[in-house]
């Protein structure tokens, strides 16, 4: 027994915290003012978003030319940036939808704010290519709706509008299932603190739940069936993203790795992100007992795991275009690694390939700042993935006479940095306003890895 | 009616799996449990059937599905089937992804809104939890007194045994259960303010529309105006670009648009008589619709000055206009068709040039109409001396 014991992983949730102390700790920054911390940080995040919503503004009220695209490049910084975005989307759902169908118990801690994170990223993702219609405010002529002209429906055939219904489905069943997540800790939130609006406002949103296991029963079936949906919904977002190249013939896009290569570039990106913010915030909320090393340790072993498949999907690439005996698709893989945009395509290589081989040391995984700056150059190299993609592919054709060259206006570069405003924002007001552990999870998971005292026989 | 219930309160999750095991074996029909957390294992000791939840699931999602394979093959191949890059109408391959999309977002939302459903939980509703601290570490087990021989001290003993902290019997309203009516009054009260406010709202802005005078000459303010105003020269705006500061420029001397024939003549009486014997009428009078363009020309032209009949009396003329001859009696009966041409097209003394009205089909039609107004009726070919 006493072996047994000793082997034993030790517990999810150190400190051995009661149920009450659950509840007291994931409550507290929901309850006392912020810290000083908070608020600087969502000052800078906060006029970092208004820069941005300042250069949309300007570009929507001059019009696109205010962007470096030409009639080479005709996509650049839009839609790396919603690639970029749409992949960290993932990591949300695959850590509560996936490792949930594997029963990962480790999930419970993370899951509420990699979801939340999942949903902001979506927000950011998606308004990309809405800013990229010039006139925004005629989006909805992607919707197929009865209309005066003819009716004209729209192009079910084309792989831009799989990629409108794929992320707006996504978008919507990421909120459920977020939501769905946080009605009973809503209700818990609901019933503490000082009485007043914040109390009315969360008890409105936890729809009269009152912990009776009646509900409880069917709540625990839908979540696992959302998380069933969720799981090829997941994989089904990059794979139509990456349709929108793999459809054309560019060289460098027309290659049928992509689905696959784009799916594991997400996951791999989405965990990189998860990692970075939950580095931060055991430090800045005070959940260093929630967030231990049993959650961090498996997060970079997932972050090893997909990123030695982009690696694995880089070399495919080459091989594809060496094996193809195709002198446009060779001089598209040449011009990556020697052409001008050659230090993107090395960069990216450094952090994406490179960097994430450190973590198959347990000493590395360990350490948690050198793990947060690994994750934060795979952030850096996934952007750059999605830039080398597009815009070197894009950049030099099968026609020379219109070989050119794309640089991003301060414009663009503003935009960029308005959408991580966005996101910090977001993230922030959310780890004030919400509970960003779901409670009643941890709650569920506190006995594991000590005795099971809760197996009974059943009559 | 009114229903007698047993609520037992227990600190531990397994002290309560022991307590239903128990319960259940004892025979006591148990109401409901309430938990902070889905207990693991423990709707296998209260034996509920599986929900059946998972069905809506499927039934929505084969809906969704089954619907977004119909609406995009309908929408493609008969609303308005769009010949594409040459793909047939019917591109099943590619309506999959969508299809796929439909399914998920069809079962993922129906399924939890079923959930809503059955489960009763709408935004808004007011809950008071059923005994303090069901939502943070307490347990709540509900034994329902189904008759007078519900013996309550034996079922609080055997509880007290499995280490229940609190054991109390109360007395629920019909299907109330911990919902309590709470909010109610409250609710319905600042309800009534809004709707009175809103009232108030709708009354202002009416009575705002009917009192506030309408400008009719301010043009109706602008939003979004969607490119209608092109940055580009308008033709009568001044422009830098050329050395007359006009946007509208002649065009180069003796240039011609495509179709059109070259004129070589001066306004002058000499070369209408030139005309006359060198233009050539192309259009044939029997063509059919040839006359009634003439006419139609005629009327929207000429009548002014010339009169309906061509006799010279058109109220321009009657107000003071030098009256031009009769088309019908005059000169013009002999001239040939080049020359009327002529002065058509440059005009004669008070007669105004009509090259920028009329195209020279139009001109050529119209003296076919005058020619139907004279007698004899017939064109007067060139080479005739009037
Ligand atoms: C502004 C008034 C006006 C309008 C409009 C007008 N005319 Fe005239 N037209 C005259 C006057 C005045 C004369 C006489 C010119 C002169 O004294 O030499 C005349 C002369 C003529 C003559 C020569 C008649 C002759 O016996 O010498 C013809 C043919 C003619 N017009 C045809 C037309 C046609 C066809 C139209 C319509 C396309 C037309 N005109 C429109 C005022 C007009």
């Amino acid at each position: 027994m006493a072996e047994a014991r000793l082997a034993s992983p030790p517990p999810l949730v150190a400190g051995d915290k009661s149920p009450a102390d659950v509840t007291r700790e994931i409550c507290a920054p929901m309850e006392r003012r912020p810290s000083g911390l908070w608020w600087s940080a969502f000052l800078v995040s906060a006029s970092v978003l208004a820069l941005g919503v300042a250069a949309v503004a300007y570009e929507i009220s001059t019009g696109i030319g205010t962007w470096g695209l030409n009639r080479t490049v005709g996509w650049a910084f839009d839609i790396t940036n919603f690639v970029f975005w749409i992949g960290i989307g993932h990591a949300g759902t695959l850590i509560s939808a996936i490792l949930l169908l594997f029963r990962q118990k480790w999930r419970t801690s993370v899951n509420r704010s990699a979801e939340a994170m999942t949903i902001f990223a979506v927000v950011c993702a998606g308004l990309f290519p809405l800013i990229h219609m010039g006139r925004p405010w005629m989006a909805y002529w992607v919707v197929p709706y009865p209309n005066y002209r003819g009716p004209l429906w729209i192009n079910f055939r084309s792989a831009l509008m799989w990629d409108v219904f794929a992320i707006s489905t996504y978008l919507a069943i990421s909120l459920v299932f977020w939501y769905v997540g946080l009605i009973p800790d809503l209700a818990t939130a609901s019933t503490r603190g000082k009485p007043g609006w914040r109390r009315r406002l969360l008890g409105f949103f936890s729809l009269g739940w009152d912990g009776s296991y009646r509900t409880w029963h069917r709540y625990e079936l839908v979540y696992l069936l959302l998380a069933g949906l969720a799981t090829p919904l997941v994989l089904s977002v990059h794979t139509v993203v990456s349709f929108d190249f793999a459809t054309a013939v560019l060289p460098g896009w027309h290659t049928t790795v992509l689905p696959p290569y784009f799916v594991a570039g997400a996951i791999f990106s989405g965990m990189a992100m998860v990692l970075t913010l939950m580095l931060i915030a055991r430090k800045v909320m005070h959940l260093e007992d929630y967030i231990t090393h049993r959650h961090i340790d498996p997060m970079c072993k997932l972050t090893l795991l997909t990123g030695s498949m982009v690696g694995l999907a880089y070399l495919v690439e080459f091989f594809t275009a060496l094996y193809s005996g195709n002198e446009y698709e060779q001089f598209g893989a040449s011009n990556r690694l020697w052409g001008p945009y050659g230090w993107c395509y090395w960069l990216m290589i450094g952090c994406n390939v490179a960097a994430p081989q450190l973590l198959w040391f347990r000493w590395v995984r360990r350490r948690l700042p050198l793990v947060l700056v690994i994750v934060i150059l795979v952030n850096v190299g996934m952007w750059f993935e999605r830039f080398v993609i597009i815009v070197v592919s894009l950049h030099r054709d099968f026609l020379p006479s219109s070989w050119t060259m794309y640089v991003p206006t301060s414009v663009e570069i503003a935009i960029l940095a308005g959408s991580f405003g966005l996101f910090f924002t977001c993230f922030l007001l959310f780890c004030r306003f919400l509970p960003m552990i779901a409670i009643g999870e941890v709650k569920g998971v506190l006995g594991h890895g000590q005795t099971d005292c809760a197996e009974v026989t059943i009559p | 009616m009114t229903r007698r219930v047993l609520i037992a309160v227990f600190q531990q999750d397994s002290d309560l799996l022991r307590a239903v095991a128990a319960v259940r074996a004892a025979g006591w029909k148990i109401d409901d449990v309430y938990a902070p957390y889905a207990v693991h294992g423990l709707d296998r000791a209260l034996g509920w059937r599986p929900s059946r939840l998972s069905w809506v699931c499927a039934a929505c999602g084969l809906a969704g599905a089954a619907f977004m394979l119909w609406f995009q093959q309908w929408t493609s191949a008969v609303s308005w089937p769009l010949n594409v890059g040459g793909k047939p109408w019917n591109s099943l391959p590619a309506f999959v992804p969508i299809i796929f999309e439909g399914m998920v977002l069809a079962a993922g939302l129906g399924t939890v809104l079923a959930l809503f459903l059955v489960a009763r939980l709408r935004p808004g509703k007011k809950t008071l939890p059923i005994v303090p601290g069901v939502f943070d570490d307490r347990f709540a087990l509900v034994i329902e007194e189904t008759d007078a021989t519900f013996d309550a001290a034996a079922v609080s003993e055997l509880l007290r045994n499995h280490h229940a902290v609190e054991i109390e019997e109360r007395v629920w309203e019909a299907d109330s259960c911990s919902t309590g009516a709470a909010g109610g009054a409250a609710g319905s009260r600042s309800r009534r303010r809004l709707n009175y406010l809103l009232l108030l709202v709708l009354i202002v802005l009416v009575a705002a529309n009917m009192l506030v005078p309408r400008n009719q000459a301010q043009p109706n303010r602008e939003f979004l105006p969607d490119m209608a105003h092109s940055p580009a020269y308008t033709s009568e705006s001044a422009n830098p670009n050329f050395a007359d500061g006009e946007t509208l420029q002649p065009p180069v001397l003796g240039t011609l648009a495509q179709g059109q024939r070259r004129l070589p003549y001066a306004a002058t009486d000499a070369d209408a008589l030139l005309a006359g014997q060198e233009l050539h009428n192309p259009l044939p009078a029997g063509q059919a619709g040839v006359r009634e363009r003439g006419a139609v020309v005629f009327q929207n032209f000429c009548t002014p000055c010339h009169g309906g009949g061509g006799l010279g009396d058109g109220p321009v003329a009657l107000r003071g206009y030098p009256a031009p001859p009769s088309l019908v009696t005059g000169n013009s009966t002999k001239m040939p068709d080049g020359q009327l041409f002529h002065i058509i097209t440059y005009g004669r003394a008070n007669m105004p040039p009509q090259a920028g009205l009329l195209s020279p089909e139009d001109r050529w039609a119209v003296i076919l109409h005058i020619r139907s107004l004279q007698t004899p009726n017939t064109s007067i070919p060139a080479g005739t001396k009037p």
